[in-house]
């Protein structure tokens, strides 16, 4: 177990391998957030500009 | 009969003078102050010891000789010396006092006092009396007797001593032959248990890969899910709703997020620390699939500990075996 300690390791093509996680999933967030607030609007949970009630 | 007693101990004086000129015996003696001074007799001036009523005392040490204790007395009649061998066990203070009147008719008085002068009864034995130092009165001479105590300046060989004879002669013969022995001992079951463990550590090596690799991939899925939420409340905040609004969402979130740490904590015992997580999940993954490959854990892990225990042991050996310095100490392992 020391000897993990004192050498670095590396992952091949670490922030690739990041990249290619993250940035689809960042888009299917965004997917999802949209799908989201049209539920919210069609069901009448929380309409957006209802709420803009401080000038 | 005072003045004739006077007499006699300036005639002591000046006789004691002689005496320790010519043997030159060191001899100390308690000063006193006296009225007068007085002049020895004999050859050139020289100091005189005070003294009042009784002479002083002389200091004589007790010896061991052949195991022996051994004490040398000045005798009165002739003024000489006489060696008497006691023996501590059997003798008591009379067999002492009446061997020192039946060598010198001329001593009246004898007795034994201890250090504060108080007389020490008859039969006491002499080797509670050479406990300590004492005092011996001989015809109004006191002498001050040193004793050395139980512990005798001469090596006296016990049982405990001969033991350790034993043990160190056993040691130096049979020793190298004995861990020579051992080691090809420990060699041997070293072979054992490497062969055993092949076959297993194999199997070990197989399921321990698929269970790292389902681990990691719990890792990356993690990161996704962060990067999925944190694009989610993104989006809401500013394509979709204002800051105003989602505010309150993320806090309560965060906050979820939190009660999940202590949550996990409270389950596990473990805080969430990325790297004991991942430990967990790869245990966790590996004792599945072990299960599922009919892998003995708990044999596999008993054999690996008398594998580390041999090893530890040949270690150990090496010292003494190749630069013949002791054996190491057992040390706990960690």
């Amino acid at each position: 177990m020391v000897m993990e300690l004192l050498t670095i390791v590396q992952t091949s093509f670490g922030l690739f391998r990041i990249a290619v996680v993250v940035i689809p999933f960042l888009y299917v967030g965004t997917l999802i957030s949209n799908n989201f607030a049209v539920l919210l609007e069609e069901h009448d949970i929380f309409i957006p500009e209802d709420d803009d009630d401080d000038d | 009969m005072i003045w004739f007693g006077r007499v006699a101990k300036l005639h002591y004086g000046v006789l004691r003078c002689s005496l320790s000129s010519a043997s030159g015996k060191s001899s100390s003696a308690i000063q006193v102050p006296y009225l007068s001074r007085q002049w020895c007799r004999y050859g050139a001036p020289r100091p005189v010891h005070y003294y009042s009523t009784l002479p002083p005392a002389t200091d004589i040490s007790i010896q061991y000789k052949y195991g022996r204790p051994v004490l040398s007395l000045p005798l009165p009649s002739r003024s000489e010396l006489c060696q008497f061998s006691l023996r501590p066990m059997l003798m008591t203070v009379t067999d002492f006092l009446s061997d020192i009147q039946r060598e010198d008719p001329g001593v009246a008085i004898a007795a034994v006092l201890n250090t504060d002068g108080e007389r020490v009864c008859s039969s006491t034995s002499i080797d509670t009396v050479l406990n300590q130092d004492f005092q011996i009165l001989i015809n109004s001479t006191i002498y001050r007797i040193h004793s050395p105590g139980r512990e005798s300046p001469e090596h006296s060989t016990s049982i405990d001593d001969m033991k350790t004879v034993v043990h160190m002669l056993q040691s130096a013969l049979n020793l190298p032959e004995h861990q020579q022995l051992r080691q090809i001992q420990l060699l041997r079951r070293l072979d054992t248990l490497k062969q055993e463990l092949g076959p297993l550590e194999e199997v070990r090596a197989q399921v321990a890969g698929r269970a790292e690799s389902q681990s990691m991939r719990v890792e990356w899925a993690v990161l996704a899910f962060l990067s999925l939420q944190g694009s989610f409340l993104g989006y809401l905040t500013w394509f979709v709703f204002a800051w105003d609004v989602m505010e309150p969402v993320t806090y309560f979130i965060t906050y979820a997020t939190s009660m999940g740490f202590l949550g996990y904590y409270i389950l596990t015992k473990q805080e969430l620390l990325y790297p004991d997580a991942k430990d967990r999940q790869f245990l966790h993954f590996f004792h599945k699939r072990a299960a599922m490959e009919h892998f003995d854990t708990h044999r596999y892990n008993a054999l690996r500990d008398q594998l580390a225990t041999v090893e530890s042991d040949l270690k150990r050996l090496r010292n003494p075996i190749q630069l013949q310095l002791p054996v190491d100490p057992i040390q706990p392992s960690n």
